[in-house]
């Protein structure tokens, strides 16, 4: 039996000021982040404009998912949606690419040891430098050089030297505005993800580059059978951060345009979601804009287990299997026969 | 010791808590406001209640109580409310500057209309708020967020002086009169009244009127000015701006009787008529209200705008850097005429908040700018305002004293307006969903004349399903 003196002594924990301290944060983000997002996938369910508080069951997604053919609302809304959902594909795919590309190339570059690039760091600074400038900022920018009409700085340009005779829609025309958000997503994300990948390379023991020299390979060969391998991990993450962030794509492409009509071609998946909140506040179709989340939600979910599952390590994965496979075979081993080794 | 350190812990983490909710806080800065909150939720209701006695046997009696201490407007133009507190407060020695005070809510009508929403589900103060021709609809006609404005003692007699479309646009579905407005925003056509001399020989703007009397005259006026001027010239600037003419005079609302979307022959008409004139270069591909749009008055390269009421000031007004500011070449060259058709652009409506406690004030200031002539001709006066009362206009333009620097020939827009704003009739003509709509139309509108879309059939049936898209269950769909 415990004294009493010993009782005393066990209770005082001071784990319980811990909790404390960390309960601001817990609060918040019950309060902003959990519970808005538990109320998506309630309002997704629920009805739009004058019956926000009808249950409708599966209804929002079904005339999202599927449209039909007698009902035009329905079938407007999947083909919306669609069309928006193909626009924010075509956009990630075209930045994605030449992103990858360019960064893999300047963090190769920026961490080669025999190239002894000058001036390294003041380079990193000026490619980043996008990164941080604001999305409103930038479409503003963008907006004023590549400005449709004759007034536009590029357009004046070109128009002033008499290399064209007519103004370049480059902001309204389906494949120059598609052109233009690809660019930009390219040109303010590039330097983020050379950073990353630049660490990823850091990462990797330099006596393996050293090794892969003494035995004379050269800087392709290096890379593809060094480098290229050792950094798939942080190739799978910027893959995945990228596709996200492409999916729920929404400030640049929905900010590009002048008065009030929105580009068609450029509009993402992510504007479709704020539209159908947003638009008619008086009589928003919150279920709609629900759904369209809870959606994109599973399409990302899908994504990003279907992209780990084909980059994750093989060898490392068989390794665990044959291990596993040795352990079983042991324990049947032992089970089967009283522990004797036959 | 021990409980020293707790209590300094537990002190720490209730101010981490605290600064984390600082933002839920009332954000609310221009009010200055203190009122109990409890006796105002009180108010409400019983003004909730006298509202729906109200409306069914209208008495001229301001049964809105006079507990609030502040007059409180909400708005999304705060330089408007400034100059009207400004004008009444010199005009009404007994009241202070703290008597009255606005709520800025978004820059953009659409924005305050949410804004609103939210403003009246919380306990602050909102005695008056303005709301835009294109969703007052939804506000008047729902009794949980506007009062008859005859709760305020105020009758149709009052407002005998005010424009007809104004009260058209004021009364809820069931004839109840909700908003009222201190201006009316009657538009014409401003016209470059130098190059209208040597194109087309009308010294005028009685001679210019003849010229763009409809729409006919109006495209055979654009060739001509086409063709003098070399091809270079627009003969209006904006598709925007035709638009705005064009919407007024539609012969039916946007949604008919049996809740349904209408498009009308005025619709194909407008998208011929447009595309037309996009494909002949008599309108420019500038969008309504950008830098651009502004560029091409001041450079010289249209003969023509759709402008309106508010536009009209200074040089640093709307209208004076459309004309490049004071020291352009073509500042202060232009003419202004009735055009096509009669329109109105904007405006604004003074409505009665259901939770409305400073009654007397509501009423004296409403009385002030919409009801009582003479006053509401201080306020003309005072701010150049185009007021919403015939009579008082017209013993402006009668004096012959009121001119603008923009014009030539010491010209009056005022004697132009006065015309357009008594020819606008939009009985039955709004709807609650008409900004939705309307901004789907000109979308579509705008991609069929940059090629988009193929024919005009293409683009109706994109208008039509982008408007069901956007109201799917708002309207109804066979």
């Amino acid at each position: 039996m415990a004294s009493a003196a010993q009782k005393s002594i066990k209770s005082i924990s001071y784990a319980k000021y811990g909790y404390m301290f960390i309960a601001p944060f817990f609060i918040v983000y019950c309060i902003f982040q959990l519970w808005p997002l538990i109320n998506t996938f309630r309002l997704s369910f629920y009805g739009n404009g004058k019956t926000l508080e009808t249950f409708v069951g599966l209804k929002n997604f079904q005339n999202i998912l599927f449209g039909s053919e007698t009902n035009l609302p329905a079938q407007a809304l999947h083909d919306q949606f669609f069309d928006y959902f193909q626009n924010t594909i075509i956009i990630w795919v075209g930045n994605f690419v030449p992103q990858i590309l360019l960064s893999l190339l300047l963090a190769v570059w920026f961490t080669d040891a025999k190239l002894k690039i000058p001036g390294k760091g003041f380079f990193k600074v000026i490619m980043y430098m996008p990164n941080i400038i604001t999305a409103a900022s930038v479409s503003a920018l963008f907006l004023v050089l590549f400005g449709d009409t004759k007034y536009g700085a590029i357009n004046s340009l070109l128009l002033d030297r008499e290399l064209i005779t007519e103004p370049i829609r480059f902001i309204t025309d389906k494949a120059n505005s598609r052109i233009l958000v690809m660019f930009i997503q390219t040109w303010m994300w590039f330097g983020n993800t050379m950073i990353m990948l630049m660490s990823g390379i850091m990462g990797i023991n330099p006596s393996l580059f050293e090794a892969a020299n003494i035995d004379g390979a050269n800087s392709f060969q290096i890379f593809r059978k060094v480098t290229l391998p050792l950094l798939r991990p942080i190739m799978v993450y910027t893959l995945i951060t990228s596709m996200i962030g492409g999916l729920q794509m929404f400030d640049i492409p929905y900010l590009l345009h002048t008065g009030d009509t929105l580009v068609p071609h450029i509009q993402t998946a992510a504007v479709f979601v704020y539209e159908k909140f947003h638009k008619t506040p008086y009589a928003p179709s919150y279920g709609y804009s629900a759904a369209a989340s809870v959606i994109l939600f599973f399409i990302t979910g899908v994504l990003g287990i279907f992209v780990f599952y084909f980059n994750r390590d093989k060898d490392e994965a068989e390794r665990k299997k044959k291990l596993k496979k040795l352990k079983k075979q042991a324990k049947m081993r032992n089970k089967g026969f009283g522990g004797l080794d036959l | 010791m021990n409980k020293l350190k707790r209590t300094l812990a537990l002190v720490a983490t209730l101010a981490l808590a605290t600064t984390a909710f600082v933002g839920c806080g009332d954000d609310n800065s221009s009010t200055t406001s203190t009122g109990d909150n409890s006796s105002k939720a009180d108010d409400s209701s019983k003004a909730d209640d006298s509202s729906k006695t109200e409306s069914e046997a209208p008495k001229a009696e301001n049964t809105v109580p006079n507990t609030g201490d502040t007059l409180s407007i909400l708005c999304w133009t705060g330089d408007d409310i400034k100059a009207m507190k400004e004008c009444f407060l010199a005009n009404n020695s007994d009241c202070k500057d703290t008597d009255i005070t606005w709520v800025q809510c978004g820059t953009k009508g659409g924005d305050a209309a949410e804004n609103y929403t939210q403003y009246f589900a919380g306990d602050e103060d909102a005695d008056l708020y303005i709301a835009e021709a294109d969703w007052i609809m939804t506000f008047i006609n729902d009794d949980a967020v506007s009062a008859p404005l005859s709760n305020l003692g105020l009758t149709d007699d009052d407002f005998k002086t005010n424009y007809d479309y104004i009260k058209q646009i004021g009364t809820d579905s069931k004839g109840v009169l909700k908003g009222t407005s201190w201006q009316s925003t009657p538009g014409g056509f401003a016209y470059r009244a130098d190059l209208a001399k040597e194109y087309l020989g009308a010294s005028t703007p009685a001679e210019m009127q003849e010229k763009v009397k409809d729409w006919d005259a109006f495209m055979a006026t654009a060739a001509t000015v086409s063709e003098k001027s070399g091809g270079k010239m627009n003969m209006t600037a904006t598709i925007g701006g035709l638009w705005q003419v064009f919407s007024y005079n539609r012969a039916q609302a946007w949604v008919d009787a049996d809740n349904k979307l209408a498009i009308d022959d005025s619709c194909t008409k407008f998208m011929n008529m447009v595309k037309e004139m996009r494909d002949k270069n008599y309108v420019s591909d500038v969008d309504q209200w950008s830098d651009s749009w502004f560029a091409l008055g001041a450079n010289g390269d249209t003969f023509g705008y759709f402008v309106c009421s508010w536009c009209f000031g200074d040089e640093t007004s709307t209208f004076g850097k459309m004309q490049g500011g004071k020291d352009n070449e073509n500042y202060g060259k232009w003419g202004f005429v009735k055009g096509p058709q009669e329109y109105a652009w904007g405006g604004s409506w003074l409505c009665l908040s259901p939770k409305a406690d400073n009654g007397e004030l509501a009423e004296k200031f409403i009385r002030f700018f919409c009801s009582n002539e003479d006053t509401m001709k201080t306020y003309a006066e005072y701010k150049g305002e185009f007021v919403n009362s015939y009579n008082v206009m017209k013993s402006i333009v009668d004096s012959g004293k009121h001119t603008t620097p923009l014009l030539a020939d010491n010209q009056d827009q005022f004697s132009i307006m006065i015309d357009v704003a008594a020819g606008i009739n939009l009985d039955g003509k709004i709807t609650p969903y008409d900004s939705t709509i309307k901004a789907d139309y000109i979308d579509a509108v705008n991609n069929y004349v940059k090629g988009n879309t193929a024919s005009v059939d293409e683009a109706l049936n994109a208008f039509k399903t982008k408007v069901a898209s956007d109201l799917p269950e708002q309207l109804t769909w066979e």
